[in-house]
């Protein structure tokens, strides 16, 4: 039985993740644990990014993490990296809900994008202004949409992003360029930007 | 704007989609510093920036979410241990006997080898007088023929239109395509060659034997009508005309079996 303690310092590498993944795949919860602090956040921000409620992004994560440790018996940390791994059953998760869901486009996402204590630039910015914004971004192709919400309201970089959706970097940074485009075209003769 | 400022734009884009900075020096610099248009697209993508930074992505409560993660764990059914098919027993013998009936079914049938040819004494005694080839086989009475020697009947082509007439020449069959006589020699044959001598007759026989078992009536006619014609006897008329009775020439059969009569009449 493997024995790893809890408190791990944020930068932990991927030989962490492969022992944590041995780990927890021999039935250590405590390794599990680790696990579940160190990608909680990716996968709430990736589920909220893709679903656009709070409530059902939630579920997705938990499920996705419920769905991992069900499947960790077959998992083999020597031939697959635990992260794309993981991402990939947030991903998977998700579509099911978009699919439940019988729309791509979240509605309601605009509201409830917003924490309760916006960054200094939105304190200046009118509330319509924001969610004129905001139902902007949500209104973009999925594919634009959750790496410009990961890396611009999520604070995850572009390496994170790319990692989290199982695509190469160039293609993180041409997306987000994509969206920035797409709303600065939008954007551009109302004065808003 | 000019082909330029496309030019420009489209690096602007993916310059602050990357976070890169601009040298001073490059010609992209040098461009913004004499277009107005540009830098303020540049200052324009630069503030959507900032304003979807101000954003923020809710975060999970870590004690919650864990607790929830860890208690729809604990709601999981107990994993069912399912064992290998192969510790069933009930599977494994069904196995062992599915195993076992394929080997039964693939292996040749006691009927299918050619028996040895009819040699030595032959009884043609039969009810109602008709003739017969009741043989009685021995190892002493084995076919003396060498039989990995003897060539096999060649390929003939197929008769178009089988002759009705009495002294019509013997029909002759094609032997089934793709079937090389001297390698589908059946074991039994091949098994007896060694102690067997040379008589291209008894081949006949037995090639006529061969192909009898194996269904094969043309092919069975054609070898006892060549074994016929080398060596006139009751026995492979007989046998001549029992195969092309069996392959539905009833003309060349009635034949045989006719001579057969006149040869024990006589």
């Amino acid at each position: 039985m493997h024995t790893i303690a809890v408190t791990r310092p944020h930068w932990q590498t991927e030989s962490d993740d492969r022992a944590l993944a041995a780990a927890a795949r021999d039935g250590d919860r405590s390794a599990y644990a680790v696990l579940i602090a160190r990608y909680r956040g990716m996968a709430f921000a990736y589920s909220l990014a893709a679903l656009g409620n709070r409530e059902e992004a939630e579920d997705a994560a938990q499920d996705a993490f419920v769905q991992a440790y069900s499947a960790m018996p077959r998992f083999d940390p020597n031939r697959a990296e635990w992260a794309a791994w993981f991402m990939r059953i947030v991903r998977n998760r998700c579509r099911d809900g978009l699919r439940r869901r019988k729309t791509r486009r979240p509605a309601e996402m605009p509201l409830e994008i917003m924490d309760e204590a916006p960054g200094p630039e939105a304190v200046t910015m009118a509330d319509d202004r924001r969610r004129v914004l905001m139902q902007a971004v949500a209104a973009l192709p999925e594919a634009q949409r959750v790496p410009l919400l990961l890396h611009y309201a999520g604070g995850k970089t572009r390496v994170e992003i790319a990692h989290a959706l199982g695509v190469p970097e160039s293609t993180i940074i041409g997306r987000l360029a994509g969206g920035l485009k797409t709303l600065r075209r939008r954007f551009g003769g109302e004065g808003l930007i | 704007m000019n082909l330029v400022c496309t030019c420009v734009r489209r690096r602007l884009a993916a310059l602050a989609a990357s976070g890169a900075d601009i040298e001073p020096t490059s010609w992209l610099a040098r461009h913004l510093a004499a277009c107005s248009d540009c830098s303020r697209e540049r200052r324009a993508l630069a503030s959507l920036a900032g304003h979807l930074s101000s954003a923020r992505l809710p975060e999970p409560d870590e004690q919650a979410f864990a607790a929830a993660v860890w208690q729809k764990v604990d709601a999981l059914p107990a994993p069912i241990h399912r064992a290998a098919w192969w510790q069933s027993p009930g599977l494994l013998a069904a196995a062992a006997g599915a195993c076992a009936l394929a080997l039964w079914m693939a292996r040749e049938p006691a009927g299918v080898g050619v028996a040895a040819p009819p040699h030595g004494p032959v009884s043609t005694a039969r009810a109602g007088g008709a003739a017969g080839t009741v043989a009685s086989i021995s190892p002493a009475s084995r076919p003396k023929a060498d039989l990995l020697t003897t060539p096999p009947p060649a390929p003939v082509p197929q008769a178009k239109k089988p002759a009705t007439s009495g002294s019509r020449a013997p029909v002759i069959p094609k032997l089934r395509p793709g079937l090389n006589p001297a390698t589908a020699r059946p074991r039994r044959m091949l098994a007896s060659a060694g102690s067997a001598t040379a008589g291209s007759t008894v081949a006949w026989s037995d090639w006529g034997s061969y192909y009898e078992q194996k269904g094969d009536y043309r092919s069975a006619a054609y070898a006892y009508g060549m074994a016929h014609s080398e060596k006139r006897d009751p026995t492979t008329a007989f046998a001549y005309g029992r195969a092309s009775e069996a392959s539905g020439d009833l003309a060349s059969a009635m034949d045989r079996y006719a001579a057969v009569l006149e040869q024990d009449g006589g």
